[in-house]
């Protein structure tokens, strides 16, 4: 039997949300040898209910063929995931008008192209530097410069008066030999500053296939950006790329969430027909977990932190997500 | 110069985000949510009229390659597959233009019309080799000339 996290006293069960507590608190006994009986016993007996529901369940189906009730989905992560009092619902009017306010919202009305300027720390290692390079590829209207020992704010400040509308830092760790860790998104001018944790970068050079680098705008596809603070991220991520897409390109850049954790691929997609689409994969892949989001343009100490990882605070329950 | 901060980042911590993450990894399914996202944008019509699936070209495809053949080449010969399509959708949209431009001008109507027949005569001639080429298992008997003969020619 795998082993379910038992319930902690006041939360609710994971398992029907019918019954009570489960009487297992009653059983505790000092002598371990009853105490080991009792138990086992309470597990043959469930076991055995559980048997004999799915018979009756089985059977039913059997009778009703069609009109069956809908078979019961096994309990995953996702599905036991700890409600959000913030989700975005998508008809909402009054993220849709605060979409409209927000940072965001002259480039979603289509006012500015974005052009990012990527850079990395001091001395970048040759990997990280690649990496730079084939992001510079994979996000159109992206320049990469190195990083004359300026500190943060600084380059922010210069870059928005030249125009630009984001920042992106590649930071790397060089004790160890992993390469890049940290990737710190600057939205120009004024905008938030988002510090997410880079992990498992590959670069197009080490998958299988041939690179097919057009330079048509990709489409953007971000997928499980539900709460409010996902969808201020996820609109963030979206400003980096074109917002017209040129669709006789079929390139799709993916930002998936999931676990908070938001996966980056690139694609080619082909549709072979209604029902099928297949994919290739080219170009660098790579998986961001948001650490802060910051009002302003990054400033660790007098800066404005709108949402940071506090782990012992927001990491305690394992169904609960933020993104 | 500025200082930077060393922020320490403790083992263990480290270990359990690597695990959590290819745990989600696994659970997130990205290809099949790509495609489901894809496929629901083309039915919604964001790609308005780039992609034509009427189902009588579909069914003149699967009829061409095979659909066994068709299975066997997903896996090899999906570039060649790619092309092919490709070309069948460039065969569609030069006859679009073709027919459209037909319709515009009147007056060129005679220029027009051949125009149109030369390139749908190209497209399809271009499209005719296309399915022998993929029916590869089929042995073909090329001779080729050769001006100074350097390897053995067997007979």
């Amino acid at each position: 039997m795998a082993p379910r996290s038992k319930p902690k006293p006041g939360e609710p069960s994971s398992s029907d949300a019918a019954t009570p507590l489960l009487p297992e608190r009653c059983i505790d006994h000092k002598n371990k040898n009853i105490r080991k009986e009792k138990w086992r016993e309470l597990r043959l007996q469930k076991n055995k209910e559980k048997r004999e529901a799915r018979k009756k369940r089985q059977k039913v189906r059997e009778e009703l063929g069609k009109d069956a009730p809908p078979v019961l989905q096994p309990h995953t992560i996702e599905t036991l995931r700890i409600p959000d009092v913030t989700t975005v619902q998508p008809d909402d009017l009054e993220t849709q008008q605060a979409d409209r306010l927000d940072e965001f919202g002259g480039y979603f009305g289509r006012e500015a192209a974005p052009r990012v300027l990527l850079t990395a720390g001091d001395f970048p290692s040759p990997k990280t530097r690649d990496f730079m390079k084939e992001l510079a590829l994979v996000i159109p209207n992206t320049e990469v410069r190195l990083r004359n020992f300026s500190s943060v704010k600084k380059t922010a400040r210069v870059a928005a008066a030249k125009g630009y509308t984001d920042l992106i830092f590649i930071n790397e760790d060089k004790s160890k030999k992993v390469m890049a860790n940290g990737l710190l998104h600057v939205h120009l001018p004024d905008g938030p500053s988002a510090l997410y944790r880079l992990s498992n970068v590959k670069l197009s050079a080490e998958m299988r296939r041939i690179k097919e680098f057009t330079h048509h705008r990709p489409e953007v596809v971000l997928n499980n950006f539900t709460t409010m603070l996902g969808h201020r991220v996820g609109r963030m991520l979206a400003s980096l790329f074109h917002f017209d897409p040129e669709f006789k390109g079929r390139r799709v850049m993916t930002l998936h969430n999931q676990r908070d954790y938001i996966f980056f691929r690139h694609h080619r997609y082909e549709f072979k027909n209604e029902k099928k689409c297949a994919l290739r994969e080219l170009g660098p892949r790579f998986t961001l977990k948001l650490r802060s989001l910051q009002k302003g343009t990054f400033d660790s100490k007098t800066g404005e932190y709108e949402w940071i990882r506090k782990r012992h605070e927001m990491e305690d329950s394992r169904r609960k997500f933020h993104l | 110069m500025a200082m930077k901060k060393l922020v320490p980042l403790p083992r263990k911590v480290e270990r359990r985000e690597v695990r959590r993450e290819d745990k989600a990894l696994v659970a997130a399914n990205i290809d099949k949510a790509i495609e489901k996202e894809l496929l629901e944008r083309l039915k919604k019509g964001t790609y308005g009229d780039v992609y034509n699936f009427p189902q009588a070209t579909f069914d003149k495809v699967l009829s061409k390659e095979g659909v066994e053949s068709d299975e066997e080449e997903d896996a090899e010969g999906e570039e060649e597959e790619e092309e092919e399509l490709e070309e069948e959708l460039e065969k569609e949209f030069v006859a679009d233009f073709a027919e459209s431009d037909e319709e515009a001008d009147i007056e060129d109507y005679g220029a027009d019309s051949s125009d149109s027949d030369t390139e749908s005569a190209a497209a399809a001639a271009a499209a005719r080799p296309a399915p022998s080429r993929t029916k590869r298992p089929r042995v073909e008997i090329e001779y080729e000339y050769d001006g100074p003969s350097t390897s053995k020619v067997k007979s």
